[in-house]
């Protein structure tokens, strides 16, 4: 805006052939515009600013210390498994049981929404276009798009009444992701496995796998460590070719040569951090080389699904082309928690439109894709996790970055539009309470109106379950104790903990 | 205290003291004047234009510094500000404000080249003047070690600072907490309050009340200044004490701003009051704790060392002394197979050790040999590794106390079970994928009960195959068709079989073949019946009744029996024919008309439970049940409900052609009137139990209603023929008639479907 107004000014002077081709007005409007750039940089020096940050390799402040927990406070999940359901999948056609809407297919109704199309009052109801049936002791209705899953409803926490603050992919999957809309903040993975730090030393302690069709919006922002080391960034892992881009050594460098050269660069950094000691940013950049050395020789066996049994792997679906991708990456993410990675997330649906769960167009062909790739790899990883003695350790999360509508997008056809108002997400294991079901959306399904959860108190959850306080981790950063749930705090969901 | 009661004693004093908070805000003027006065001075060196904007930001500047100034010292005179550093900082902020003013004055009058120069000067000191005091303003308000403890060491010393010291002077409150085991006098409880309430302090009090901001004149870094707000023996009579408990909404609350302090430490504070609060000298104390901290921490990393393992306190027990923090022990993931020495490390710690991980080892030749006695052990993972029945009888003999034991995918054998019995508080065991068998588990669970066993777990491969998927067989002979139809989600249907027809008012399921296959009964002409396995498309019987030539026929009822007699309703012979698999008429009885027509005699006829048969005359109006001689047992005038017989067959037509009656679980039957356009359901006596009307289901206009069906949840299904589009072609009601389902296919189907049937059954 200011570059754009001096042009006129500057035009106009010319003409006159005045020997001082810059008028007074220009002048103060240059200062003014020199001094905010100067300021600009001073403020963008990453250096600078990295320097704020407390380390996290065990030499700073610690993120729980000094917050004295009561008895019954016993951490039992040790490690993450996030399902993310990018695009966001329709509440009511999942999990969210609204009886009487089947009858009021293709009426209009009254229900403000907010979605892409920005706000409306109403629409034409698309009413639920699967049925439910009651699953398990507990009695949970889920649609007939997860007949595997249904079977173990008995091990899930159900959260009815989430919220979020955006109805917009890009800033939903940020906030869903990093606690805020705007990008920039460390992801989820990153608080973890800043709080709780490492349990493989070969291993990286946070892991994303994405969909095949690629990733979703934002990329990279998604499992970003935000102004945090960068050691605590996800690390993406491939069930298909090299398992981690770039790590292999290039050709003609053996073990044994790469083992002397990372000594002697170890020696020559050595030299370079007596004069810097106590600088984490440093021996960080050091332990990564070392990291990515072991890595080398470790993430192979880690990913390989040919050592699980045949029972295993079909009861993953592999082998059937529907599930088998989602079911190795389920399948892996197993063996990666038995090997003590802390946080996984994984990606069903990525790239555009119907590639993820966004079903603006045909709601019955999208969910039937992405609900049957992923049905029975989900439900195998809680029967599996639970088999082997891992579900109390291992807290599963399911969800999308928000929900959809109960009304059409448009004139024809079943598409929903996004909806943050009101949507469902689910936890298993990891200390969550199964069988349960909290919260609520209205007789629509449009908006949460009982037990109503942000985006904030499910991280808090998250990091609860994990033994971290929510509103004691925090890291020091542009003058503030930062917290993954914000400065108000949030607090855990007490109904769903054991 | 009331509004107006502030209004009254807001006076000179009040005011004054609002300007010197203002100070903050104010001195950030002078600041950026300055530095637009020096690029000012520069450009004028060059362009004699530019001294008189130059002029202006100077004298600008000295307005701005003597305003900055004069609030800093009203400011200052707040009780909270008082020491070298504010002392130092309020004479810098005068020296600016001085020199701003002499530089303004020369700028103003002097007319020398000599005052020019002195200008200048005079300029670069007052700029030198304000970093200093700004520098001291930013240790007042940050800490003294803000900027200092990030700097390079050079200049870290020139900022007033020594280099930050790593550990011990690390500050973090992890480390201050942790406290010893015995080395101090007086009892643990005593020493855990007085190291909790130190933790308090140092976290959120000294900020304020401590060395470099002692607001309120306190300092609770100091002995004296602590014990200036504490009564000893009485928690309720300490200031400190009654300042942490208010409600947070006062404004007396302490501390001011964040979470209050937490209960532990308010609990902690109020015994150690109650105890005398005489024997804590705080700075000895902080010392101590960290000297012991480190000593505790030591013993872990030399254990760590000795063992190869991974040891790290629970997280929830952080918050605790650093010597009684719980341990886990892990050798997943380090590189590490322990052997015996490995093991027998963890002596020094092995109170503390409450979980421990051996997850996919390969346990040297020893096992678990070396493992001495791990007394508070709750939960081992030796899942994947070399463990065998040895091991788990060594691990449960040296730790009585397990709760949660993996061992799936080992050796473990049957032969481990009375080791495992003998673990008492054990609450949950894995064995799956080990040797052992459903007879052992069911054999150990019958014994501990409580036991929670993980040994087995898998999902049926077809988990819709026992639940039923919808399925729709219907018909319309405007567009020539009968389909089996599969609903993939509602409202999307996949086309199973279809088969040609020209006429049709009656089919009927009679159970499953192949898969979702099943065979069918129809007509695909008003004479012509026919049984067709849907899966091979293959006609397994057929009759047609214009076969014998007895006079004009036309065929609307139909259903196979349960004897496996195929009844046949002949419309215009005025009798119901009852036809074996040869084709061979076995059994009849004659109808009982008012008038004759070879098309409308009747439409749907139903047998009934007690082996009745309804049937629904069209031509007459008249739904009449019949016995096997028949007899008419029972009979129901449609009524025309007070409206004008109208022609047509859409939405706008009326009558009492009523298209199908059936008898319901309860007695009632429940009929279609055709085009009269509802549903009736009477009761046995006669009388209507309730009428559904054309426009009392919400959103649907019922035109012909024709083939009636009783689901098995006891929602009730009705055709909805010659509707119209946008309308649909059958409607599911609940027994209340609320719409639940409605099927609509304008594609494979048209205006004229008459029947429609829902198969429930499973495949």
């Amino acid at each position: 805006m200011h570059a754009d107004e001096p042009q006129p000014s500057r035009d106009a002077a010319a003409p006159h052939g005045r020997a001082c081709v810059t008028s007074r007005r220009q002048f103060l409007w240059d200062t003014a515009g020199g001094f905010g750039a100067v300021a600009l940089t001073g403020m963008l020096g990453s250096e600078f600013l990295g320097a704020q940050a407390r380390a996290a390799d065990g030499s700073g402040a610690n993120p729980v210390a000094g917050r004295p927990m009561s008895a019954e406070r016993i951490a039992r999940a040790k490690h993450v498994i996030f399902l993310f359901m990018y695009g966001g999948p329709s509440q009511i056609d999942t999990f969210d049981h609204k009886p009487h809407l089947y009858g009021l297919d293709g009426r209009t109704v009254d229900v403000p929404t907010f979605g892409r199309q920005g706000k409306r009052p109403g629409g034409r109801l698309v009413a639920p276009r699967w049925r439910f049936r009651p699953y398990g002791e507990c009695g949970k209705q889920v649609s007939d798009l997860f007949p595997c899953l249904g079977t173990q409803v008995d091990k899930i926490a159900f959260l009815h009444g989430m919220y979020a603050e955006s109805p917009i992919h890009g800033s939903a999957l940020l906030n869903m992701n990093t606690g805020r809309i705007i990008s920039g903040h460390p992801s989820l993975g990153s608080w973890v496995n800043y709080g709780l730090g490492t349990l493989n030393r070969d291993l990286p302690g946070y892991v994303v796998m994405l969909d095949e069709s690629g990733g979703p919006i934002s990329g990279a922002k998604n499992w970003t460590s935000g102004y945090m080391p960068a050691s605590l960034q996800g690390v993406q892992i491939r069930t298909q070719g090299a398992p981690i881009l770039a790590l292999e050594r290039p050709q003609g460098m053996d073990a044994a040569a790469q083992r002397l050269l990372l000594d002697h660069l170890a020696q020559e950094n050595g030299l370079h951090a007596q004069a810097r000691a106590g600088n984490p940013e440093l021996a960080a950049r050091l332990e990564q080389f070392e990291l990515a050395y072991r890595m080398q020789s470790a993430a192979p066996e880690a990913v390989d699904l040919s050592a699980e049994s045949a029972a295993t792997r079909e009861l993953f679906g592999l082998g059937d082309p529907v599930t088998h991708d989602f079911g190795s990456k389920c399948l892996l993410a197993r063996r990666l928690v038995e090997r003590g990675v802390r946080f996984i997330q994984i990606y069903s649906g990525g790239g555009h439109n119907d590639d993820n769960w966004d079903a603006h167009g045909d709601l019955v062909f999208n969910h039937t894709r992405h609900a049957g790739r992923t049905d029975r790899p989900i439900a195998a990883l809680l029967v599996d996790l639970e088999r082997r003695g891992l579900l109390d350790e291992t807290l599963v999360v399911w969800g999308g970055e928000f929900g959809r509508q109960p009304t059409a997008e448009y004139a024809e056809g079943t598409g929903r539009d996004h909806n943050s108002w009101g949507f469902t997400m689910w936890m298993a294991g990891g200390g969550v309470k199964g069988g349960t079901s909290v919260g609520a959306t209205d007789e629509l399904g449009s908006k949460a109106v009982e037990d109503r959860y942000h985006v904030k108190r499910l991280h808090a959850t998250i990091l609860h379950l994990m033994g971290l306080d929510p509103n004691g981790l925090t890291y020091f950063f542009s003058g503030l104790d930062q917290k993954l749930v914000g400065v108000e705090g949030a607090e855990p969901i007490h109904k769903v903990l054991a | 205290m009331s509004v107006e009661g502030t209004a009254q004693v807001f006076g000179t004093e009040q005011w004054l003291e609002f300007a010197g908070r203002l100070h903050p805000l104010l001195l950030h003027l002078p600041i950026g004047l300055l530095a637009a006065a020096f690029l000012l001075e520069a450009v004028s060196a060059f362009r004699a234009s530019a001294a008189v904007p130059r002029r202006l930001v100077i004298v600008g500047l000295a307005l701005s510094a003597a305003i900055a100034a004069s609030s800093g010292w009203l400011l200052g005179r707040e009780a909270d500000y008082a020491g070298e550093l504010v002392d130092e900082h309020r004479l810098l902020g005068i020296a600016v404000a001085v020199v701003a003013t002499l530089v303004a004055l020369l700028d103003l009058f002097g007319r020398s080249e000599w005052s020019s120069v002195a200008r200048r000067v005079a300029l670069v000191a007052c700029a030198g003047l304000t970093v200093i005091a700004g520098h001291h303003g930013g240790e007042l308000t940050h800490g003294a070690r803000f900027l200092s403890e990030k700097a390079p060491p050079v200049l870290a010393v020139l900022l007033g600072g020594p280099p930050r010291e790593p550990a011990a002077t690390d500050g973090s409150a992890a480390s201050l907490l942790a406290a010893s085991d015995g080395e101090f006098e007086g009892s643990t409880a005593a020493r855990a309050d007085a190291t909790l309430v130190l933790g308090a302090l140092e976290r959120r009090c000294f900020e304020c009340h401590g060395e470099s901001k002692s607001k309120g004149d306190l300092r609770l870094d100091l002995l004296d200044g602590l014990l200036s707000v504490v009564s000893p023996g009485a928690p309720l009579g300490s200031t400190i004490y009654q300042r942490v408990t208010l409600p947070r909404d006062d404004e007396d609350a302490m501390p001011p701003t964040g979470a209050p302090l937490a209960e532990a430490e308010i609990a902690a504070l109020a015994r150690w009051i109650e105890r005398g609060a005489t024997e804590i000298d705080v700075e000895a104390e902080l010392s101590t704790n960290r000297a012991l901290a480190a000593a505790a921490e030591s013993t872990v990393a030399d254990v760590a060392l000795a063992s190869g393992a991974r040891i790290a306190a629970l997280v929830i027990d952080l918050g605790a002394p650093a010597a009684e923090r719980r341990l886990e022990v892990d050798w997943g993931g380090t590189g590490v197979t322990p052997d015996a020495a490995n093991l027998a490390a963890l002596a020094p710690i092995a109170e503390r050790v409450v979980e421990l991980r051996l997850a996919g080892l390969d346990l040297a030749g020893e096992g678990l040999a070396g493992l001495g006695e791990l007394p508070a052990l709750d939960r081992a993972h030796l899942e994947r590794s070399s463990a065998g029945d040895a091991e788990v009888a060594t691990l449960a003999a040296r730790a009585p106390r397990l709760r949660y034991l993996n061992l799936h995918s080992t050796r473990v054998t049957s032969l481990a079970l009375p080791a495992i019995e003998g673990l008492e508080r054990l609450e949950q065991l894995v064995l799956f994928d080990t040797a052992l068998t459903p007879a052992d588990v069911a054999e150990l669970t019958a014994e501990r009960q409580d036991l929670q066993v993980s040994f087995d777990g898998g999902l049926p491969s077809a988990p819709l195959a026992d639940r039923p998927v919808r399925r729709v067989l219907a018909a319309d002979a405007s567009t020539g068709r009968i389909a089996l139809l599969r609903e993939v989600a509602i409202g999307h249907a996949e086309l199973l079989w279809e088969h040609p027809i020209r006429d049709l008012h009656d089919i009927q399921w009679l159970g499953a073949t192949t898969g979702e296959h099943g065979r069918v009964l129809f007509q695909d002409s008003w004479t012509h019946l026919l049984e067709v396995d849907t899966a091979t498309d293959e006609v397994l019987w057929q009759y047609d009744a214009a076969a014998s030539g007895e006079g004009p026929v036309e065929v609307h009822a139909f259903r196979r029996l349960e004897d496996g007699t195929t009844m046949v309703a002949e419309s215009g012979r005025g009798r119901v024919v009852f036809v074996d698999a040869a084709g061979e008429i076995v059994d009849k009885f004659p109808l009982t008309l008012d008038g004759h027509s070879v098309h409308s005699d009747t439409r749907l006829v139903r047998p009934t439970p007690t082996g009745t048969f309804l049937v629904a005359h069209e031509r007459d109006g008249v739904v009449r049940e019949y016995d096997r001689t028949g007899q008419v047992v029972w009979e129901y005038d449609v009524p025309l409900f007070d409206r004008e017989p109208a022609p047509g067959h859409g939405p706008e037509a009326h009558g009492d052609q009523v298209f199908c009656a059936l008898r319901l679980a309860d007695g009632d039957t429940l009929i279609s009137t055709g085009n009269g356009s509802s549903l009736l359901r009477v009761r046995p006596s006669g009388s209507l139990r309730w009428h559904l009307g054309q426009d009392d289901v919400y959103g649907v206009r019922l035109a012909w209603t024709t083939a009636l069906q009783e689901l098995s949840g006891g929602n009730l299904l009705v055709g909805n023929c010659h509707a119209g589009p946008g309308q649909p072609q059958a409607v599911e009601l609940t027994p209340a008639g609320e719409l639940v389902w409605e099927f609509e296919d304008h594609e494979l189907f048209g205006d004229a479907l008459s029947n429609l049937v829902v198969v429930e059954a499973a495949p």
